[in-house]
């Protein structure tokens, strides 16, 4: 007996739900991973003291003893690549974390009571996005001096508009929806409401943007430390590391391109990522 | 013979929805009463005020949308319409719960049915999460879901939609109300399964001794499940009785032309289904006198002049119009 092709492949184990990933999802993916593993371990690692200097070993090409080479003043590239990394992940994931937080809980609120308390909110998120990112990051950090928590809750301000906006968006419709009405007539007060039936479907769609922003925020950090506006050295930054080497690009490649090439696979990684958790979140959406 | 105390008592409700439009008048003027464990069906074409009359009596309809315009719903001698927002929320899904048309969606896509049956023991009944769990469990094998403990583990998606319903009514009955509001509770749903659904409700209906109010443009429902029918039309109650003596003998035009709208099995096969002609009114600017008048085929120049008095035709029998169908005419 034979039969129809569609009704062979509902009979089998669904084997495809479980095929292996990409090799598009699983080389950012081992990257971040190491990249957050590493960075995380930094210290127990059996590095070279990234803060010692060996005036009489500048400049060093890669070596056994310095897999990167060595800086102007003699350190070794790889240790500072990685606590500039570690600098990089921690502003990121801190700026993202803070935006997602407040950013999410004003578009929730603004969304769900609509009315007044939306008009006062989407003004502010307007004024925010009416300002040059980047500049006014600048004015900020260059006001108060740098610093790890002010660069955090400098990035992490300029990303509460947009992810207010997403929220906003999502319960507006979902507000709408018949089980928000339903559980309402279950006596649900508003904040339950908000917490236990809006923000689960939220989270999808937040984590997705959240990992595009962990991405956004690190080059951001790196434009900041570039310009001397992150943390102050001699704490090594991605950024940082290529703004003092750049004048020795021609002798000392590996000291300019350690850092960015760390940067330039970490940015890269976490937009395939994000990009491939959106697409197949979309799908999910489409299917229910 | 003494008519039993009421449990839910409307009376000359009015509910006036803001739109662009102008005020709608959903519901203007509408009397009830449903006695323990009565089951009253509300009947009308949609856009009648049947849904908004419901979501009034519940306060579910925002103060920023309507104007209470006046009337007072007692439900076990308080004033529900004058009821603090928090004492409302004691009586929803406690008191009074509600099921809606479309099971699809009315359950949150994103949790497990039975999470969403237990968030109603936990808030009403201060139940335990095990108590919770447990009970869940129960009350989805009470509305006949086969293999209920794995079936609590379900996202809604993966149920059909009479599966859905069930869920809803599981919710619904979760904390013993004694008013259960059913809004059109199978219009979304396949016509085997909507047999299913009522019979489901009527069973747990007289299980409980729980008070039914069923909404639905379904004359067929009502004549199986409902005690009393009231018909509305553009925001009234125009004719209100008896099931059987209500469907035998319409007084109302609009009840008999609904009537008429009914396929029955007994007439001969490809005959032409009446219809009544032209809309319902628009609610913002009513016709002046009977609402019904424009489509009538009874009407003369008082109906179109003066809204009919409410008439007492006895046995609880009460409807509105001018020129009432003698039983003879029906």
């Amino acid at each position: 007996m034979t039969l129809p092709a569609a009704e062979t492949a509902a009979m089998r184990p669904s084997v495809g739900r479980f095929r292996l990933p990409s090799l598009a999802m699983s080389l950012p993916a081992a990257w971040i991973v190491l990249a957050l593993a590493v960075s995380l371990a930094a210290p127990l690692l059996p590095l070279p003291d990234p803060f010692r200097q060996a005036l009489l070993r500048t400049l060093q090409p890669p070596s056994w003893a310095h897999w990167l080479g060595t800086d102007s003043l003699g350190r070794d590239v790889l240790a500072r690549s990685i606590l500039g990394l570690r600098v990089s992940l921690l502003v990121g994931v801190g700026s993202v974390a803070f935006g997602l937080a407040v950013g999410g809980a004003l578009g929730l609120v603004s969304g769900y009571f609509r009315s007044r308390v939306d008009l006062w909110i989407s003004a502010a998120m307007t004024v925010i996005l009416s300002f040059p990112p980047l500049v006014l990051a600048i004015a900020i950090v260059s006001y108060a001096g740098p610093s790890l928590v002010l660069v955090i809750v400098t990035l992490g301000i300029l990303f509460v508009p947009s992810f207010a906006r997403i929220a906003r968006a999502n319960t507006l419709s979902l507000a709408d929806r018949e089980f928000v009405l339903a559980a309402r007539a279950m006596g649900m007060r508003n904040g339950r409401i908000l917490a236990q039936e809006i923000l689960p479907n939220l989270a999808a769609p937040l984590i997705a943007y959240s990992m595009l922003m962990v991405a956004v925020a690190v080059i951001a950090e790196a434009s900041l430390s570039f310009l001397g506006l992150s943390v102050p050295p001699p704490e090594p930054t991605l950024g940082g590391m290529i703004a003092t080497e750049r004048a020795n690009l021609l002798d000392a490649p590996w000291a300019v391109f350690g850092p960015a090439a760390v940067l330039f696979l970490t940015v890269l990684s976490l937009n395939v990522l994000g990009d491939q958790v959106q697409r197949r979140l979309d799908r999910r959406e489409a299917a229910l | 013979m003494t008519a039993p105390v009421p449990l839910l008592s409307i009376r000359d409700l009015r509910s006036y929805l803001r739109t662009p439009q102008g005020l709608v008048r959903a519901v203007d003027g509408v009397s009830l009463d449903l006695a323990p464990g009565q089951t009253l069906g509300l009947v009308g074409e949609s856009g009648c005020g049947k849904s908004v009359l419901a979501r009034s009596i519940l306060g579910l309809v925002p103060d920023s949308l309507m104007v209470k315009a006046g009337g007072e719903i007692r439900f076990e001698g308080r004033d529900l319409r004058h009821l603090q927002e928090h004492e409302m929320r004691s009586v929803r899904g406690r008191q009074i719960a509600m099921i809606f048309q479309d099971p699809m969606t009315s359950l949150n896509p994103v949790k497990r049915v039975g999470g969403q049956i237990e968030q109603a023991l936990r808030l009403h009944l201060r139940f335990t999460a095990r108590q919770a769990r447990e009970r869940a469990v129960e009350l989805l094998g009470s509305v006949g879901i086969p293999s209920p403990r794995q079936r609590a583990e379900n996202y809604p998606h993966e149920m059909s939609g009479g599966m859905r319903q069930r869920v809803m009514i599981a919710i619904a009955l979760a904390c013993d109300p004694k008013v259960l509001i059913a809004d059109e509770p199978t219009t979304a749903l396949d016509v085997t399964v909507q047999a299913q659904i009522l019979d489901l409700l009527q069973e747990q209906q007289e299980k409980r001794g729980m008070a039914l109010i069923l909404i639905t443009h379904n004359l067929g429902v009502v004549a199986g499940m409902a005690d009393e029918v009231a018909v509305m039309y553009a925001g009234r109650i125009v004719e209100h009785g008896a099931t059987g003596d209500l469907l035998a003998a319409p007084r109302m035009p609009y009840t008999a032309a609904l009537l008429r709208s009914v396929p029955r099995i007994a007439d001969p096969v490809h005959s032409r289904l009446e219809a009544i002609g032209g809309r319902p009114p628009i609610l913002v600017d009513p016709p002046a006198g009977c609402r019904f008048a424009p489509r009538c085929t009874r009407a003369d120049e008082v109906c179109r002049r003066e809204p009919p008095e409410k008439r007492d035709a006895g046995t609880g029998r009460r409807f509105v119009c001018w020129h009432p169908l003698e039983a003879a005419d029906a």
